[in-house]
C-alpha cells in the first residue's frame, strides 16, 4: 500500500521543506521505498536540502509535459537506500502545472514507491491546489507563533474540504525556554486550537541550519532535532512512539525548582 | 364615458383603478371580459394586487380576486393598500413575527469553523465544534457555540437586539448583536471561566458567565 503524503503549512519560512527533506530521508533509513517531489515550482529548493542541486537534468514539468521519461528525472540519492527526488523547474511558474496532471503523477509512481512525498510551496493559490490534488494525508507543519497558527487553520479547513480525512500537525522549531516563560505558545496550547494530532514536535535548534545548508539532513543523528524527525518517520508508519521529552538536558535539581517556582 | 377599469402595473405587481361611478356589478363583468381576453397575455405569474379608486368590502374585494383568477392565469398572493401607515405597521408586525421565528427555531451545524470559513442562519444557529481565528457565524437569531469561540459572530442580523450568543469558551474577535458590535483584542485571551454569554444591555454588549441561577439574562 502506497501512500502520497502533502507537506503544507500555508506560511512560508515554518520548515516545510527541511521537513520533507528530514522525514523523506527517515523513511528511506527505516527501509521504505520513499519518492520526494517538490512542487514548488519557480522557486524549487528541496533539491538544495538534499544536495542533489549539480544532479538535476530533468525536473517535473518536463516529466508532465512529456520531454522525458518518469525515470530519467528521478534522482537517486546515493547516500540513502531507496530514496528519490523528482525537482520542480526553476524557469517555470505554478500554472505551468493542472492538479489532474499531478494526480496522475503521483498514481504513476504509486506502483514503485511506498511513500511519495510531496512538498507544498507557501500559499493556498494554484501551486497548493495542484500540491494537494494527489493526496491520500496531509502533513501541517508550524511554529509556535500566531501568524503560523492562523495559517494553518486555514490550510486545515481546506484540506478538510476538498475530503483529505487523515490530517496530522507538526509543530516546529519550539523553544521549551521560551514555553516555560510563557513567551511562547505550548504545544497544548496550539493543539487546543487546531484540533487535529499532533504527530511531532521539532525542538529548535542550530544544527538543522547547519544540516539544511550543507545539504545532509540529519534525521537519525544523535542530535535532539534527529531523533525527533525520526520519531516522526515511525508515527508515520504507523508505529506508536511517545512525544520526546524535549526538558530532557536539563537536570532534576533544576527542574524541581522550576516547579517550586511555578507553584 | 370613461372607461369603468384601468390595468396599470405597480411596484409590487398590478394595480387595478375601479371608476367609482360605475355599479360593482359593472366592474366584475368588465374585469372578467379584460381578464379572458389577456389570459394568454398574463400568462402564469404570481403578484400582489392594490385596488385603487372605490371603497369595497372584504366580500366585494374577495369577489374581485376570484374573477381574476377564474378567468386567467394569475395567481394573486396579496392585496396590498393605499394607506402607507397601515401597510408600514404591517409590514413591521410580519418582520417581528419572523425574528420571532427566527430566534426560535434553528439549526445546528456539527464541527469546528476554521480561518476563512463562514456560516450563515435565518435562524437560530448551534454549532457543535469550535469558531476559529478569522471564521465566521451570522444569524438572525441566537448562535450557540458548542466549543471555543474565538472568531467574529454576529446574532440578530436582521434587527433582534434581543437575540443573545453563548459558547463554552469565550475569547472572541468581535461580537455583533443587531446593530451594535464589541471588539475585543485582548490578544485572545478568554474572557471568563466557563460557559459565557453575550447580549445586550443598555445599547451595549455585556458579557456574563452562564449559571444555573442566571439563566434568565438568556431572554429567548
Amino acid at each position: 500500500m502506497s501512500e502520497v503524503i502533502v507537506i503544507t503549512s500555508g506560511k512560508g519560512g515554518v520548515g516545510k521543506t527541511t521537513t520533507t527533506a528530514n522525514i523523506g530521508t527517515g523513511l528511506a533509513l527505516l527501509g521504505f521505498r520513499v519518492v520526494l517531489i517538490d512542487t514548488d515550482i519557480g522557486l524549487r529548493n528541496l533539491d538544495v536540502v538534499m544536495g542533489l542541486e549539480n544532479r538535476i537534468i530533468y525536473n517535473l514539468v518536463d516529466v508532465i509535459e512529456g520531454n522525458c521519461r518518469m525515470k530519467q528525472a528521478l534522482i537517486k540519492d546515493k547516500r540513502y537506500p531507496n530514496l528519490y527526488l523528482l525537482p520542480s523547474a526553476q524557469t517555470r511558474d505554478k500554472s505551468s502545472v493542472r492538479p489532474e496532471q499531478m494526480i496522475k503523477l503521483a498514481d504513476d509512481l504509486r506502483e514503485d514507491f511506498d511513500y511519495i512525498l510531496l512538498d507544498c510551496p507557501a500559499g493556498i493559490e494554484q501551486g497548493f491546489q495542484n500540491a494537494i490534488a494527489g493526496a491520500d494525508r496531509a502533513l501541517v507543519v508550524t511554529t509556535p507563533e500566531v501568524s503560523a497558527i492562523r495559517d494553518a487553520d486555514r490550510i486545515i479547513g481546506l484540506l478538510e474540504a476538498v475530503q483529505i480525512q487523515n490530517i496530522d500537525l507538526i509543530i516546529n522549531r519550539i523553544r521549551m525556554d521560551m514555553v516555560r516563560r510563557g513567551d511562547m505558545m505550548s504545544v497544548d496550547d496550539v493543539k487546543d486550537i487546531l484540533a487535529v494530532p499532533v504527530i511531532g514536535v521539532v525542538p529548535d535548534a542550530e544544527d538543522i541550519v547547519i544540516s539544511t545548508n550543507q545539504g545532509e539532513p540529519l534525521v537519525g543523528t544523535d542530535s535532539m532535532t534527529g531523533q525527533a524527525y525520526l520519531n516522526i518517520c515511525k508515527r508515520v508508519t504507523g508505529e506508536a512512539v511517545p512525544l520526546m521529552d524535549l526538558e530532557s538536558n536539563r537536570g532534576i535539581l533544576v527542574r524541581i525548582s522550576d516547579f517550586l517556582k511555578r507553584a | 364615458m370613461r372607461n369603468k377599469v384601468v390595468i396599470k402595473s405597480s411596484k409590487a405587481g398590478m394595480s387595478i383603478y375601479l371608476n367609482p361611478e360605475c355599479t360593482f356589478e359593472e366592474i366584475l363583468e368588465e374585469l372578467q371580459q379584460k381578464f379572458q381576453e389577456s389570459a394568454r397575455f398574463w400568462g402564469n405569474v404570481q403578484m400582489a394586487l392594490m385596488l385603487e379608486g372605490r371603497q369595497l368590502t372584504g366580500a366585494q374585494e374577495f369577489e374581485i380576486v376570484n374573477t381574476i383568477t377564474a378567468n386567467s392565469g394569475i395567481e394573486i398572493l396579496c392585496l396590498l393598500d393605499q394607506d402607507a401607515e397601515r401597510m408600514e405597521r404591517c409590514e413591521k408586525a410580519l418582520n417581528q413575527k419572523l425574528m420571532e421565528l427566527s430566534s426560535r427555531t434553528g439549526q445546528f451545524y456539527k464541527g469546528s469553523l476554521r480561518r476563512g470559513e463562514s456560516l450563515e442562519s435565518e435562524a437560530s444557529i448551534v454549532v457543535i465544534g469550535d469558531v476559529n481565528h478569522g471564521a465566521r457565524v451570522t444569524a438572525k437569531g441566537n448562535i450557540v457555540i458548542i466549543g471555543a469561540l474565538r472568531g467574529t459572530v454576529h446574532a440578530g442580523v436582521s434587527g433582534n437586539r434581543e437575540t443573545v450568543i453563548a459558547a463554552l469558551e469565550m475569547a472572541p474577535l468581535q461580537i455583533k448583536i443587531a446593530d451594535i458590535s464589541r471588539q475585543f483584542n485582548d490578544k485572545g485571551r478568554r474572557l471568563g471561566r466557563g460557559a459565557m454569554t453575550a447580549f445586550v444591555e443598555n445599547c451595549s454588549i455585556c458579557t456574563k458567565q452562564i449559571k444555573k441561577s442566571n439563566l434568565s439574562i438568556l431572554k429567548f
